[in-house]
């Protein structure tokens, strides 16, 4: 029961799915498939909410133990319920969640991604060494693309624009297609393995 | 209160920032406040689509609406998520993330097999041999021969020699060039993120842009 | 042997130094690069400028504050040709982030063209499910967002009476940071309906986006901050994108030398020790 149930309805809701892309079955393709996806948004918004869930249970046990640093625990449970709460109330549109979005929340994450442009050139003077012959092509490629995708490499030299765009045009997208056709081998036979209950390991284990 | 909120966001980028010197305090209460406000995005998010998706259409539907009483069954299904947290019913959480999943794995396939196979391999083939894609004539059969050398570099199914090797060989070639110009891609992307966080210092908070 | 000692060893906090002037420098005292056009981004303008007025564009805001510097600038001028061609507009997010950036958006844009909410332009918000969604959209619109993000019944929005299905939408925009985005519309809908994808991603995620440029299942690109910037070229309304095109040159020059001299130490004197 606990192992063959899981299973059963994964394999029902999978395989209606993809015969449904092969073949229109008459009524089933008409509605079961249409209630299924109207279905799945919704179990996906509980899912949602399960993270956010997780997150707090987590940090009301750090305030309650009164674990090191517990105020961050804290604060992140006032801003959760905040940046909840409000939107609940008066929709995404009122002032204070736009006042909260705008001017927190979008200066940390941005921010927070803005690290990387730091580590990546710190990256670039350390680790990008030209060791092998391999590398060598790679450094070329990187510093033609990087010259043709801005302006100045066009005032340096007429040609980056120009062979950045064929290097990308032929090399990158051969290389990419051919990663591409294999990753989607990949995924297919994946998917197949767990819409026939092969592979159990999105069930956490066993 | 907009140069409250800009002095507000300007302190939020400084701590973020402040961690390039080393780890500290004020990074750590930024990041506390920044998985909060995600995780209640989170939550809204949840809930509006519940209600407006499900609730509303079960339970108050519009004048002249019809009420959708299948909705009923994602609804339970959402809650049996929940007995994750339980010892003993943990198992039930099974039943609506088998069908999530399987929803999901054949939407993938659906996907993958039209866009991502198929019609990448006929492109691959219906390209003329001598044809000028970017600027030689002989740009279809490089492109062709890097393709397939890609493939062949991922096939192991038999040992790589003679003219698999070759094969591999010049896909080994093709990636390189293909990574370098993503190495580009990237460095390009971040550099705008900081361009983007450095505008806002400059210009929106200390007004010398 | 003492200069190459020193080059070898740069402290990480100069780096951070010298690459931070070299965004800062050129915002304050900007040089002006001309930026030129590339052909993704024209075929992403021609398609958009061919419309006939009153043709519907779906706008799908798929991404977060951390790309907003690349994706904020390409989503103001889509949206400003999009209006300014009288086409109407339905704004939809995969990403929850997206549907408030597209809120910000309209108020910006909307205004300068004269749009009016429900009649030109709508914005029909986040739904999570990913591929899900746009599975369920392409079938019926008004069940997967049966209210806009201000919680008017979509059924009520005078615009959207006549537009139900993937049927009624002439062309689909995906501005994208990742998956779900771009792709997830060119396997999704592109692949099952007649209808044109087109998009405009970060610039990261421009490798992963040609295969399908060079098949045609998608057709034009906007990349990264360079393709926000020739957009607003080419509509004429210089933006957030070129602005920060000069610091994007030059940083990228000072990222080039980084790796120079680098592998000048490197080989000099640094792979003997070794």
């Amino acid at each position: 029961m606990r192992r063959e149930v899981p299973i059963v309805v994964t394999f029902v809701s999978g395989i209606l799915f993809l015969l449904d892309y092969f073949i229109k079955i008459p009524y089933v393709s008409e509605n079961v498939v249409g209630q299924f996806l109207d279905w799945a948004i919704i179990v996906a918004a509980f899912a949602l909410i399960l993270g956010a869930a997780n997150i707090f249970r987590i940090h009301i046990y750090k305030i309650v133990k009164g674990k090191k640093e517990w105020w961050n625990s804290l604060i992140l449970l006032v801003a959760m319920l905040v940046m909840a709460v409000v939107p609940i109330i008066w929709t995404q549109q009122n002032a204070v969640y736009t006042f909260l979005f705008k001017n927190i929340f979008e200066n940390l994450n941005g921010t927070m991604f803005a690290l990387l442009a730091f580590y990546i050139a710190s990256a670039a003077y350390r680790a990008f060494r030209v060791r092998t012959k391999e590398a060598a092509v790679l450094l070329v490629s990187a510093v033609v693309v990087m010259l043709g995708a801005t302006p100045i490499g066009a005032k340096i030299w007429s040609g980056f624009p120009e062979y950045s765009g064929w290097l990308q045009t032929i090399f990158t997208t051969a290389g990419m297609r051919g990663i591409m056709i294999g990753a989607s081998l990949g995924a297919i036979v994946t998917a197949l393995r767990t819409i026939f209950g092969i592979d159990r390991s999105y069930f956490g284990g066993q | 209160m907009e140069t409250v909120g800009i002095w507000i966001g300007a302190l939020c980028t400084l701590a973020i920032f402040s961690f390039l010197l080393r780890e500290n305090p004020f990074f750590r209460t930024a990041e506390h406040l920044f998985i909060g406000l995600a995780a209640g995005l989170g939550i809204f998010y949840g809930y509006q689509t519940i209600v407006s998706n499900a609730w509303t259409p079960l339970f108050n539907p519009d004048p002249g609406e019809a009420r959708k009483w299948f909705l009923i069954v994602p609804l339970v299904l959402g809650v049996l998520l929940y007995t994750r947290f339980l010892k003993k019913g943990k198992w039930i959480s099974r039943i609506p993330l088998g069908f999530l999943v399987g929803v999901g794995s054949a939407l993938a396939i659906r996907g993958v097999i039209g866009a991502s196979f198929m019609s990448q391999i006929v492109a691959t083939m219906e390209l003329p041999l001598w044809h000028t894609m970017a600027k030689f004539k002989i740009d279809a059969i490089l492109f062709i021969l890097g393709v397939i050398g890609t493939l062949i570099y991922f096939f192991f199914s038999r040992e790589q020699k003679g003219p698999l090797k070759v094969g591999a060989s010049i896909g080994k070639w093709v990636m390189m060039l293909a990574f370098g110009a993503a190495f580009g891609n990237t460095v390009m992307a971040r550099m705008s993120l900081l361009v983007g966080r450095i505008y806002f210092l400059l210009g929106e908070w200390l007004h010398i842009l | 042997m003492k200069l190459l000692e020193i080059l070898q060893n740069i402290d990480r906090r100069i780096i951070y130094l010298i690459l931070a002037l070299s965004i800062i420098l050129p915002l304050l005292f900007p040089i002006g690069f001309p930026v030129d056009i590339t052909q993704n981004t024209q075929d992403v303008y021609d398609l958009v400028d061919k419309l006939p007025a009153g043709s519907v564009v779906l706008l799908s805001y798929d991404w977060d504050a951390a790309s907003a510097p690349e994706l904020l600038p390409q989503a103001e001028a889509l949206t400003r040709h999009i209006l300014d061609k009288k086409l109407k507009l339905v704004a939809i997010a995969l990403w929850n982030q997206g549907a408030t950036f597209a809120d910000r958006v309209h108020n910006t844009v909307a205004p300068e063209v004269g749009a009016v909410y429900g009649e030109d332009y709508v914005n029909l918000g986040y739904r999570p499910g990913q591929a899900v969604v746009l599975n369920s959209l392409a079938r019926d619109i008004h069940a997967t967002f049966p209210e806009d993000v201000a919680r008017t019944k979509t059924a009520s929005i005078p615009m959207m009476k006549d537009i139900r299905s993937i049927e009624d939408i002439d062309l689909v925009i995906s501005l994208s940071a990742g998956d779900p985005g771009l792709r997830t519309y060119i396997e999704q809908i592109g692949a099952q309906y007649p209808v044109t994808i087109t998009g405009g991603v970060t610039a990261v995620s421009v490798p992963g986006m040609l295969p399908y440029l060079q098949s045609g299942d998608l057709v034009g690109l906007l990349a990264g901050m360079s393709g926000a910037a020739e957009y607003e070229n080419l509509i004429d309304r210089p933006g957030l994108g070129l602005g920060g095109m000069d610091a994007q040159s030059i940083s990228h020059l000072v990222i080039i030398a980084f790796i120079l001299i680098g592998n000048i130490a490197y080989l000099a004197g640094g792979r003997k020790k070794k």
